[in-house]
């Protein structure tokens, strides 16, 4: 897999000064613009267009939070199998307890009680935030696997957090 | 994307949606959940302690349709099962009752891990050891 950090040659981190990657992408984005190659050979207009491929996808991966926590730790290796991941077992029962909560809440049409889920959803969010972020700034200090092992269980937890939210979004489910 | 027909039906009208009474010492409860999607499946299933078959399962899934029809086939397939019985369902055979595309196997694999978790949960309760083969 592409490491986009290499690819824009920007430190692998968290905390990514995204001001430079941006600059980095409009830079590339003109140098690698197909309008300008139109009169080269088929090689190099393929290597153009590969190019502009790789810094569009890039800088939609890494200036996307989410995206970005999920490349670091697919390129440290730190994202498990499909079906091996894990969350804790009073974490899962929170999360059917606030869907069950939310299905009923929907369902009511005077939408009680949404609000109560909502600020219950607020404070989660932020406290796994915080402590998300320590660990992210632990880890571009000192790249310790434990506060990436930290950042790793959170960015799974946040997952089910992301459904609730588009849940919520959507009003109901979705095939 | 195309699913097939066996699919909506069961996500349209799912079978066996419910709770089961978890203190009863004749449930047993398997809680699952995949993160790669946020969904989370319960399953459970209250257990004839005379005959060891399984007289009802239930299920409430949040996910996406593909869960919930794959946990909804699956509480029709355990009822009438005695408990090992049970055990041998498989999620490759969920995937093939369903034709599940590849992107939604893993469904198939919550249902499956939510039967083992629901099983286990049961015999621990009973005090029933687990039979190593």
């Amino acid at each position: 897999m592409t490491d986009y950090f290499d690819f824009f040659n920007i430190p692998r981190a968290f905390n990514l000064d995204q001001q430079e990657l941006r600059r980095k992408y409009i830079s590339n984005s003109k140098a690698s613009h197909p309008d300008f190659f139109t009169l080269e050979n088929k090689d190099k207009q393929d290597a153009v267009l590969r190019m502009s491929t790789l810094n569009n996808e890039g800088y939609n991966i890494l200036s996307d939070h989410r995206r970005l926590v999920q490349h670091i730790l697919q390129l440290e290796g730190m994202m498990p199998e499909e079906g091996k991941a894990q969350v804790p077992g009073d974490f899962l029962i929170q999360m059917m307890d606030i869907n069950e909560r939310l299905m009923e809440a929907q369902m009511d049409p005077a939408a009680q009680g949404l609000q109560a889920i909502f600020n219950d959803l607020d404070q989660l969010e932020e406290e796994l935030a915080h402590t998300a972020q320590c660990a992210k700034d632990q880890w571009d200090e000192d790249h310790s696997g434990s506060s990436l092992e930290t950042v790793r269980d959170i960015f799974l937890k946040q997952q089910y957090l992301r459904r609730l939210r588009q849940q919520i979004k959507s009003g109901g489910s979705q095939l | 994307m195309a699913y097939s027909e066996k699919l909506l039906e069961h996500f349209k009208h799912p079978k066996n949606v419910g709770t089961l009474d978890k203190s009863k010492k004749s449930v047993g409860t398997g809680l699952v959940g995949a993160p790669e999607c946020g969904d989370v499946m319960r399953l459970q299933i209250e257990v004839d302690d005379a005959t060891q078959i399984i007289k009802d399962a239930k299920f409430k899934t949040f996910g996406c349709g593909s869960a919930i029809a794959s946990s909804s086939l699956a509480t029709e397939w355990l009822k009438g099962k005695s408990v090992d019985e049970a055990l041998t369902i498989d999620n490759m055979a969920i995937v093939e009752e369903l034709a599940l595309p590849p992107v939604k196997i893993h469904c198939s694999v919550l249902a499956e891990d939510a039967i083992k978790g629901a099983i286990k949960d049961y015999k621990e309760k009973n005090n029933i050891v687990e039979s190593k083969s």
